[in-house]
């Protein structure tokens, strides 16, 4: 069985864990277990771990990487 | 008056005698006298011209010397003058060069710090718009919310 963390600001609706949901069973191919988390500390978006693959689609992740491209360059 | 040849036969051999010894005893040792004072003049003379000769060879040589060491000198001081133009020219070109390669330095650093100075500005302006970002997100509502959740979603779901 696939573990599935979903993170979020705001509770997810159902649909959002569906697609998630059909989405790793159509990689993976086995059956899956989304447990939903609340973080304010993301900011806003979304943030998806499959096993220790994480896939980050939080505001606070963008806005980390805005960050580091200008600590980059200077 | 009668002639008396015994008084001048006598007078004869007198004078005779006389001129003899005058002859002999002043007449040669004075013409020796002489000749040898003559000798020593042309000797004198000879030594003098002789000493002319060498004073004048001495002089010529003094004067050739002088000549010499004029020529020398005034090829010394002439290379001495090209020398000091040559290495003046040196130390021109590589003052010039230093104070370039200081100038260029300088306008360098100028650059750099300029450069620092609006990386600087970028940095505090980006994390200005990130904070404002930030505080700005945090007032999201629900309905907001879950727009950003269903975009970044499509996104993910492509990921996986």
């Amino acid at each position: 069985m696939t573990k599935v963390i979903v993170t979020t600001t705001v509770e997810p609706t159902a649909s959002q864990l569906e697609a998630i949901k059909k989405a790793v069973i159509a990689k993976y191919g086995k059956s899956v277990e989304v447990e939903s988390r609340i973080d304010a500390s993301i900011l806003g978006g979304i943030q998806i771990t499959i096993g220790s693959r994480q896939l980050d689609g939080s505001l606070k992740g963008k806005l980390d990487q805005i960050r580091k491209k200008f600590v980059q360059n200077s | 008056m009668d002639i008396e040849f015994p008084q001048i036969l006598f007078q004869i051999i007198n004078f005779g005698v006389v001129f003899g010894a005058l002859t002999y005893l002043l007449y040669k040792p004075v013409r020796k006298m002489l000749e040898e004072r003559s000798l020593r003049v042309e000797e004198g003379q000879k030594a003098a011209e002789v000493n002319i000769a060498e004073k004048k060879a001495i002089d010529d040589m003094k004067m050739q010397a002088k000549k010499q060491a004029e020529k020398e000198a005034a090829a010394i001081l002439e290379k001495a003058n090209q020398d000091a133009a040559a290495r003046k020219k040196q130390l021109m070109s590589e003052a010039k060069k230093e104070a370039e390669a200081e100038l260029a330095r300088m306008m360098e650093t100028g650059k750099s710090a300029e450069k620092a100075m609006l990386k600087d500005m970028e940095s505090k302006f980006a994390e200005a718009v990130i904070s404002t970002t930030e505080k700005l997100i945090g007032s999201f509502d629900k309905k907001a919310s879950q727009k950003v959740i269903d975009a970044e979603l499509k996104n993910l779901i492509e990921m996986i």
